[in-house]
């Protein structure tokens, strides 16, 4: 790569040639019923959600681009503050782990601050397990430009399947 | 700086700058170009993408491990066979996010065929999983088969994992050295915007250098300008004080007199003294100065012939009575007006003089009669007349006998007194228009005009008889005199004074050869 010639079509291009090739887990292959994530809390015993309760709280979208798209995409899922206000949950931060054992500490003040989501569709389809699905944590980070940082791309969590309220 | 120089000048520096604009622009776009790149590697770069994260390519053969521990478990009856679904579907993913990085073309071809057939295996496991056969023992024979088809590929996953983390290094460099090139350009394209700013700056210096210098001489001339001003003024002033003094102080009457309304822009001491002008009249007119009219028409008519009037004698109206004078009237324009210069010479006192010189030249002192260049002077053009137009005139010389006698006797005083009592007499009985003179001496002549021979022989017995009369009463005693007389006519034959002269002398000649005390004529 010359350093004048860097193209960002590249890397969408082969990623749409290789997303076809895998077409059919999408949707297909999410099971909406399937336990996908459990919250625990202090104080509660953990709850289990499927993608179909989730679906059933209020909406919440966020048009924004990742560090694994550059172009916007429309994220539909739950507020985890929303989620948690609705649960009762206390606390200062929330561990957020992953199928593959990936795991991170978002603080509450964050959560408060730029009201992230735990998504569960992008641009209007369910996630598989090979596309980051089931759910994904996603900040608004074009709204906010504080946000295009490591510390904040390290806390969008995809796969994700457990969240703790510490 | 000459005045030639100054748009060559011009020119070159119009060139200059134009030259300096045009390279600033370039590299100032330039600058902005590469800005522009740098800005965008350094976002692409600042975007904290995963490309440099290890943990990817470690989760890929973690999550192959794994998977094969779940197929494991699963065949000791530990795990569920969704357990195995998932892990395969991670292991998916994990790979799915390796192929997305080794989307560089430094990757070979050979290891892109081994990662789509990987790919394609892996979707293939995905549908036997998801389609294992009911009967225990056949899926778990299936998922054995897997699990061997796995342990034959670990070695494959490992290659592409070192491949891809190969390639990301490489990457890596290419951004870095892409990098370092865009920042060497930047720093060059920033290094001309400087270089030019400065020639540019520099040029202006020198611009704005020549621009003080320029002022600073324009400013030196200026002040020279103002002072040479100031001091011609001054100049101007002191001798406008100068000629005013002159004029002032000068003993000739000096006025300057507007034409088209008479009014005095100028009156000197001298003339506004003689004319008894008190204060400054509103107008002054020639006519009223002079003290004839006739002389005035005379005068206008010479100024309007003549342009001009140059020691013209006129007599003006004074504030003590009339004085002779030189009159001088030229003709000035002032602030495009037309005005008259009048020079007024007071006259008086050299006309007296000349009265007194010319009366002394002319007059006897003693008696007060003529002199005798006087009488000749002035009896010649009579006698040229009275020859040209034959009118009578005859002439009388006479003598006083035996003068010496009285000179002698009585002493000269009373020979003067004698002759001063002869010429007092002659005034009394003679005309006026009769020329009398003391030819010197004791001898007289008397002109007298329309006279003729016997006429004049008449007068000469009554003054004879007169002078026979005359007491002279003098401190000494009484002085007694008598006169002897020659009478001569002009005739026709005469051509001057002198032939008549010379007969009248004979004449009395001959009365003093007769005895004295008697008038003789030459028949």
């Amino acid at each position: 790569m010359t350093p004048f010639s860097f193209s960002p079509l590249s890397a969408p291009v082969l990623l749409a040639l290789f997303s076809t090739g895998c077409a059919y887990a999408a949707d297909l292959n999410v099971d909406l019923n399937k336990p996908a994530l459990v919250i625990s809390a202090k104080a509660t015993k953990p709850m289990t959600f499927s993608l179909q309760q989730l679906s059933t709280l209020p909406i919440r979208r966020i048009t924004t681009s990742t560090q694994w798209h550059h172009a916007p995409q429309q994220w539909e899922g739950v507020s985890i503050k929303a989620l948690l206000g609705k649960l009762g949950a206390t606390g200062t931060s929330v561990y957020v782990a992953a199928l593959n054992d990936y795991a991170i500490d978002i603080a509450v003040a964050d959560i408060i601050k730029y009201d992230p989501i735990l998504a569960y569709k992008v641009d209007g389809h369910y996630m598989p397990v090979r596309d980051k699905g089931p759910l994904v944590v996603i900040y608004p980070y074009d709204e906010y430009p504080a946000l295009n940082i490591q510390f904040y791309y390290n806390q969008a969590v995809w796969q994700v399947n457990h969240i703790t309220v510490r | 700086m000459s005045a030639l120089s100054i748009p060559c000048w011009r020119n070159r520096s119009l060139c200059f700058s134009g030259l300096l604009c045009a390279l600033a622009l370039a590299m100032a776009s330039l600058t902005f170009s590469a800005l522009q790149i740098a800005e965008n590697q350094v976002s692409r770069l600042a975007r904290p993408t995963l490309k440099n994260n290890l943990w990817v390519t470690t989760q890929l053969q973690l999550e192959a491990l794994r998977f094969h521990q779940s197929m494991d478990g699963y065949l000791l009856g530990r795990d569920p066979v969704d357990t195995v679904r998932l892990r395969l579907d991670l292991l998916a993913s994990r790979f799915q996010i390796l192929k997305e990085y080794g989307t560089d073309q430094h990757m070979s071809a050979t290891t892109w065929q081994q990662m789509i057939a990987m790919q394609r295996r892996l979707d293939g496991w995905s549908r036997q999983l998801a389609a294992l056969p009911k009967d225990p023992e056949l899926a778990r024979h299936q998922v054995r088969k897997i699990e061997t088809e796995l342990e034959s590929h670990l070695e494959a996953i490992h290659q592409m994992t070192l491949e891809v983390h190969l390639d990301m290094t490489e990457v890596v460099d290419n951004d870095r050295i892409g990098t370092k090139a865009n920042f060497a350009t930047l720093a060059r394209a920033l290094a001309g915007l400087g270089i030019s700013v400065l020639a540019m700056l520099a040029f202006l210096a020198i611009l704005l250098f020549r621009t003080r210098r320029l002022s600073r001489h324009l400013a030196g001339l200026n002040s020279t300008l103002e002072q040479q001003v100031e001091q011609r003024t001054r100049a101007l002033h002191d001798s406008e004080e100068r000629l005013r003094l002159i004029l002032t102080t000068s003993p000739i009457g000096v006025g300057l007199i507007r034409d088209s309304d008479g009014c005095p822009l100028f009156i000197n001491r001298p003339l506004a003294e003689r004319l008894g002008l008190t204060d400054y009249p509103d107008r002054i007119v020639l006519p009223t100065l002079l003290d004839c009219p006739t002389r005035y028409y005379e005068l206008y008519r010479r100024y309007r012939r003549e342009r001009e009037l140059r020691d013209c004698e006129a007599v003006l109206r004074g504030i003590d009575g009339p004085f002779p004078s030189l009159l001088t009237v030229l003709p000035l324009a002032i602030n495009g007006e037309a005005a008259s210069l009048i020079w007024v010479y007071d006259n008086s006192n050299r006309q007296q003089l000349e009265d007194e010189l010319r009366h002394l030249a002319t007059t006897d002192s003693l008696t007060e009669l003529h002199n005798r260049r006087a009488f000749f002077a002035e009896a010649e053009p009579l006698i040229q007349k009275a020859l040209q137009q034959g009118i009578p005139y005859s002439l009388i010389v006479l003598d006083i006998d035996h003068f010496k006698h009285i000179n002698d006797s009585f002493g000269h005083p009373a020979g003067d007194q004698a002759l001063r009592h002869l010429a007092d007499m002659l005034r009394d009985l003679l005309r006026e228009s009769d020329i009398c003179s003391r030819l010197g001496g004791e001898e007289f002549a008397v002109l007298l005009p329309n006279t003729t021979q016997s006429s004049a022989v008449r007068i000469a017995e009554r003054l004879r008889r007169h002078a026979e009369a005359l007491d002279v009463a003098l401190p000494t005693g009484q002085v007694m005199m008598t006169i002897s007389l020659g009478v001569a006519e002009l005739r026709p034959g005469d051509r001057d004074l002198a032939g008549l002269f010379a007969r009248a002398d004979r004449a009395l000649y001959d009365a003093k050869h007769q005895g004295r005390n008697r008038t003789s004529c030459l028949q």
